[in-house]
C-alpha cells in the first residue's frame, strides 16, 4: 500500500468529494460523527459522535452526498434517514 | 448446561471451565452432559452478556473473569475481550478490550498498560485485543493478539512493561469505503478505514 496521509484517526468509514467542487469533502467517522473539510485547511464538525444508545446509531452508517444540492443523506437504525 | 459457549478452558488441575453468555461460568471433572455445575459462589446472574475467562496455571482454584455489558449497551466487549494470568503469580492479572490493562493486587485496581488512541502519553499498540497469552511457565514473555496483528511483551512483570509490535509484514486494512477526485490527473484519493482513520492517497497505483 502507497504511504497516506491521515486526515482524520480513530475510525474512518464513509468519505465523500464533491463532484463539483473537490474542495468540498466530508469525512464520516464511527457513530454518525461526521466532519466537513473545504480544502485547504478548514475543518468543521458537522455532526458529533451519536451513540447507539442515545440515537438508534449503528457503528457504521452508510451515507451518501448529492454534489448538486450539497445534500449528505445518512442512515439511522430501523431504515431511518436523515439529510 | 444450555446457552452459547464462548470460553473453554482445561485448568491444569484437569478441571473443565466453559463461558455462557448471559449466564456465567459451567465447571466439570469429565466434560460429559449432565456433569456441569454453574459457579455461583460470588458470579453475577443477570447483566451481562460475553463470558471470557482464565485460570491460573500454577494456582488452579484461582480464575478470573470478564464479561460484556448486555444487549443493547454502546460497549463492544461483544467484539474486542480477553483476560491472561501470570502463570507463576496468581495477584498478576492483564486484561484487554479496546486497550491493555493490568493489575498487580488480585484486580483491586488497574493501569492502563496501552492506548491505541493518541494523546494520552501511554505506549501505544493497536484496538481490539483478542487473546492473552504467556509463554510457557514465563511471567515476562506475553503476547496480545488485536486487530493490528501480534504484540509481545519481554518484561511482563515488571511495573510498566514494554509491549512491541512484533508481526511486521502482516499488513491488514479494512477499508469501508472510498472516493475519488473528480479531476482528471489529479491523484487525490480520500479512504476510511477501521481503526485507523480516513487516508488520503496522493500517489497513484
Amino acid at each position: 500500500m502507497n504511504n497516506t496521509v491521515e486526515v482524520t484517526g480513530g475510525d474512518g468509514a464513509f468519505v465523500h468529494i464533491d463532484e463539483l467542487n473537490p474542495n468540498i469533502q466530508i469525512f464520516q467517522l464511527c457513530f454518525q460523527c461526521t466532519e466537513l473539510q473545504i480544502h485547504p485547511g478548514t475543518r468543521v464538525l458537522l455532526q458529533e459522535v451519536l451513540e447507539e444508545k442515545v440515537m438508534g446509531s449503528f457503528f457504521i452508517n452508510p451515507t451518501d452526498y448529492d454534489s448538486k444540492s450539497k445534500t449528505l443523506y445518512g442512515s439511522y437504525k430501523k431504515f431511518g434517514m436523515y439529510s | 448446561m444450555n446457552g452459547r459457549v464462548g470460553d473453554l478452558r482445561i485448568a491444569t488441575d484437569g478441571l473443565i471451565y466453559a463461558g455462557v453468555y448471559s449466564t456465567g461460568i459451567f465447571r466439570s471433572e469429565s466434560g460429559v452432559s449432565g456433569s456441569w455445575q454453574r459457579m455461583n459462589n460470588g458470579f453475577p446472574t443477570t447483566g451481562f452478556n460475553r463470558v471470557e475467562f482464565a485460570v491460573c496455571e500454577k494456582s488452579p482454584n484461582v480464575l478470573y473473569a470478564t464479561l460484556a455489558g448486555p444487549n443493547g449497551n454502546v460497549s463492544q466487549a461483544w467484539y474486542d475481550l480477553s483476560v491472561g494470568i501470570d502463570p507463576n503469580n496468581p495477584d498478576r492479572v492483564f486484561i484487554g478490550g479496546i486497550d491493555i490493562l493490568v493489575s498487580a493486587n488480585g484486580g483491586l485496581n488497574w493501569d492502563q498498560l496501552t492506548q491505541w488512541f493518541g494523546g494520552s502519553g501511554l505506549q501505544y499498540a493497536h484496538a481490539d485485543q483478542h487473546n492473552i497469552v504467556f509463554s510457557t511457565r514465563s511471567s515476562n514473555v506475553i503476547y496480545f493478539t488485536n486487530d493490528g496483528g501480534i504484540y509481545r511483551t519481554t518484561n511482563g512483570a515488571a511495573l510498566n512493561p514494554n509491549v512491541r509490535f512484533v508481526s511486521d509484514g502482516y499488513n491488514v486494512t479494512q477499508f469501508y469505503a472510498c472516493a475519488v477526485h473528480p479531476e482528471e490527473e489529479q491523484d487525490w484519493f480520500l479512504a476510511g478505514a477501521q481503526d485507523n482513520g480516513t487516508q488520503l492517497f496522493r500517489e497513484e497505483g
